[in-house]
C-alpha cells in the first residue's frame, strides 16, 4: 500500500498569519498552488485555500487590509508521511478538504492535494476501463 | 465510467460586464467554483475562483473590475460521454479545474475537479476493498 510520503509535494507554500490576503493570493498565484499553509515559528496553525479567499472576498473583506489569520482554517487536519493513502483519501472525502499538510514530529514536511491523489486514482480506473 | 452522472446541471451564468465582487458573492452563495459566460460568439466563456484569486493578487478593485477582464474566452469544453479518466487527464494537463459540458454545442452543465476527484477517489477506495 502506498503512503502519503510517496504522493506529497515536499515544496510547500507557506505564509505567516499576519500577512495580508493580497500577499497570500500573490503567493498562491506565483507558486501555482491552491492552498498556503500558515506557520507560526515553524508550527502549522492554519491553512488558506482558494475557496477561503472566495469566501473572504464575498463577505466584503478588503484584500490589502485583511490578515490571513482572519480567514484561515485554524488547526487543520494534517497527515503523517507514513499514513496510508487510503486513509488520507478517506479524510478528504469525509471532510471535503482538497489539501492536507503533512507533518512529521510537529514539523511541516509536505502537502498532499486531491490533485496529487487523483493521479494515483486515475491509473486503476483506466486499467479497469481497459479490462472491460 | 462516463462523466454524465457527475455533471452539475445548475449552471451559474454571469455577464462579461458584471463586476467581480458580485460574481464572487454569487459563486460563494451557490457553492460553485466557476460561472459560465454566454457570449454572442456562441462559444461560452468561463470565470473561476482561480481568476478571482488572480484579481486579488493583482490588487484589483473587485467592485469596479468586470468579469470580462479576467474570464477565459475559449475554455476547453467536454461532452457528457467523455470518460472520467479522459476528463481528469485533460484537467490535470491543462491546469484547470472546471470543464463546461456541452450537448450539441449547448452548455448543459459544469464538471468540477472536486466532483471528479470525489468520484475517482471513491472508485479507487472501492477497488481497494477485499
Amino acid at each position: 500500500m502506498s503512503t502519503v510520503e510517496e504522493h506529497m509535494n515536499q515544496s510547500v507554500t507557506t505564509a505567516r498569519p499576519d500577512q495580508t490576503l493580497e500577499e497570500g493570493a500573490q503567493l498562491m498565484v506565483e507558486r501555482k498552488v491552491g492552498a498556503t499553509v500558515i506557520l507560526t515559528q515553524g508550527v502549522v496553525v492554519g491553512i488558506v485555500s482558494e475557496r477561503d479567499v472566495m469566501k473572504a472576498v464575498a463577505r466584503g473583506m478588503v484584500p490589502w487590509n485583511t490578515k490571513l489569520e482572519d480567514l484561515m482554517t485554524r488547526d487543520p487536519v494534517c497527515a503523517s508521511p507514513s499514513m496510508d493513502v487510503h486513509e488520507a483519501i478517506g479524510i478528504m472525502l469525509d471532510h471535503g478538504f482538497r489539501h492536507l499538510p503533512v507533518v512529521d514530529n510537529g514539523k511541516l514536511v509536505g502537502i498532499v492535494s486531491a490533485r496529487h491523489l487523483l493521479r494515483a486514482a486515475e491509473e486503476p480506473a483506466a486499467t479497469r476501463a481497459e479490462a472491460q | 465510467m462516463e462523466i454524465g452522472p457527475l455533471v452539475r446541471q445548475r449552471l451559474l451564468s454571469v455577464q462579461p460586464e458584471n463586476n467581480l465582487l458580485d460574481t464572487a458573492r454569487k459563486m460563494y452563495e451557490r457553492n460553485v467554483g466557476a460561472a459560465i459566460i454566454q457570449t454572442d460568439e456562441g462559444h461560452p466563456g468561463i470565470i473561476t475562483e482561480r481568476d478571482v484569486l488572480r484579481a486579488v493578487s493583482e490588487g484589483a478593485d473587485l467592485a469596479s473590475t468586470t468579469v470580462g477582464v479576467y474570464m477565459t474566452t475559449t475554455p476547453v469544453c467536454a461532452t457528457t460521454t467523455w470518460d472520467v479518466v479522459e476528463a481528469a487527464k485533460t484537467m490535470r494537463r491543462g491546469g484547470f479545474r472546471h470543464l463546461i459540458v456541452l450537448d450539441d454545442g449547448i452548455p448543459i452543465g459544469m464538471l468540477s475537479i472536486r466532483d471528479l476527484v470525489d468520484a475517482l477517489l471513491e472508485d479507487y477506495e472501492r477497488s481497494l476493498l477485499p
